[in-house]
């Protein structure tokens, strides 16, 4: 009786120092990831986010090439909020470097395992 | 929550540790020997057995070494797939395992280490890569060489190799050999794939810029951007076993010409 109490107690405790260990464990998050690559050593002043613009197609007046822009964010699951995520991202990538606009080349979720919403684009100052 | 080794390890540590205390404190209030010798219940029999061995193993690989398999190419030709590494945890500071805190501030990332780190995007996910670029460095990588603060790491062409890549398909390498920052390593580049160069990137404050030996077929920090002092993991230091999954005799699954590579 005396054992079957102490394995009892013992057991318990455990369990409850278990559930406070995974209670404080970090929640995974996903946050988006980029870079902006420069196309060339000059910089540019930085601009407000609200300012640039996304496009699928260059323009057709001139313009200047200020870099490339890439980004990446997992998911469990593809939501409108994901991929504002990463639109968010871009711009304040693209804002930093001074491009006012960013040409969309490539925006398609992960294939396989890993499920992760890759974003390529061209920042330019339009 | 990210169910990992290291969590799964934590928490049988803890369970085990916190069952052994508990039977320690019977033993006090019951003016029993903790050491004597006799029949008790499974669970605490198990838990005194097994909780100094896994504590050993838990600070063993938390703070001293552990070992990783490398599953992609993207550091080939240095490290290929299949390779067992070691990983020195504590290179890079002491960090507490699952919340990766650092507890001990030792040391700091440098030019052509290769480091182990959470890849930024899931930390889910373990990579392997070299460290190219350190806070306040300006990296340029102009027609597939690298520029650091504006100096040039040379590379000489060493020949072409052609091998299996991570989705099966054979692709010839030019193979060349980079001496970067003084350290002289492999790399490979793929004739077919375009420079995509960049100019004067400046690596922030407390950020590294990472890239693979595999130059074009790398996932790295040209795609998803710079690692964070947090996420690093440790120094890989050699390769201690390296199998060859796709080997088409029995005899050659062990590549024993990688075994004892210091990285």
């Amino acid at each position: 009786m005396k054992e079957n109490t102490r394995t009892i107690i013992a057991s318990v405790v455990g369990l409850v120092a278990l559930a406070v260990l995974l209670l404080f464990v970090p929640r995974v998050l996903f946050p988006v990831c980029g870079i902006f690559l420069p196309a060339d050593i000059a910089a540019h002043p930085a601009i407000s986010a609200n300012q640039v613009n996304l496009v699928t197609e260059a323009p057709t007046a001139a313009f200047q090439t200020l870099g490339e822009i890439r980004a990446e964010v997992a998911y469990n699951a593809l939501s409108d909020d994901v991929r504002d995520a990463v639109i968010s991202k871009v711009k304040s990538l693209a804002a930093n470097a001074g491009a006012n606009t960013v040409v969309v080349n490539v925006l398609v979720p992960g294939q396989g395992a890993r499920t992760v919403l890759t974003f390529i684009g061209t920042a330019i100052a339009a | 929550m990210n169910i990992d080794f290291p969590l799964i390890l934590l928490s049988i540590v803890v369970f085990s540790g916190v069952v052994v205390l508990c039977d320690f404190v019977f033993c006090v209030l019951r003016r029993e020997s903790f050491f004597e010798k006799k029949k008790r219940p499974w669970i605490i029999e198990y838990s005194r057995s097994f909780f100094p061995v896994l504590l050993l193993v838990f600070v063993i690989r938390s703070f001293v070494i552990q070992p990783y398999r490398v599953p992609t190419s993207s550091l080939a030709p240095t490290v290929t797939p299949g390779d067992f590494i070691l990983v020195n945890q504590y290179q890079y500071g002491l960090r507490f395992p699952v919340w990766n805190k650092k507890i001990w501030p030792i040391g700091e990332p440098s030019h052509g280490q290769i480091a182990l780190f959470f890849y930024p995007v899931d930390h889910a996910i373990t990579f392997v890569k070299r460290v190219i670029g350190v806070p306040g460095d300006h990296i340029s990588y102009i027609n597939k060489t690298l520029y650091i603060n504006g100096e040039k790491q040379p590379i000489t062409y060493v020949g072409k190799v052609t091998t299996f890549t991570d989705f099966g398909q054979w692709v010839t390498y030019q193979k060349y050999q980079e001496n970067f920052m003084g350290i002289k390593h492999d790399i490979y580049m793929r004739a077919d794939a375009p420079a995509r160069d960049f100019y004067n990137l400046e690596v922030p404050p407390g950020k590294y810029f990472m890239m693979g030996d595999n130059r074009d077929d790398s996932d790295d920090s040209r795609y998803w951007g710079f690692v964070a002092e947090n996420e690093f993991i440790g120094h890989a230091l050699l390769v201690w076993m390296s199998w060859d999954a796709q080997a088409s005799h029995w005899y050659e699954y062990i590549r024993w010409h990688n075994i004892g590579n210091r990285l």
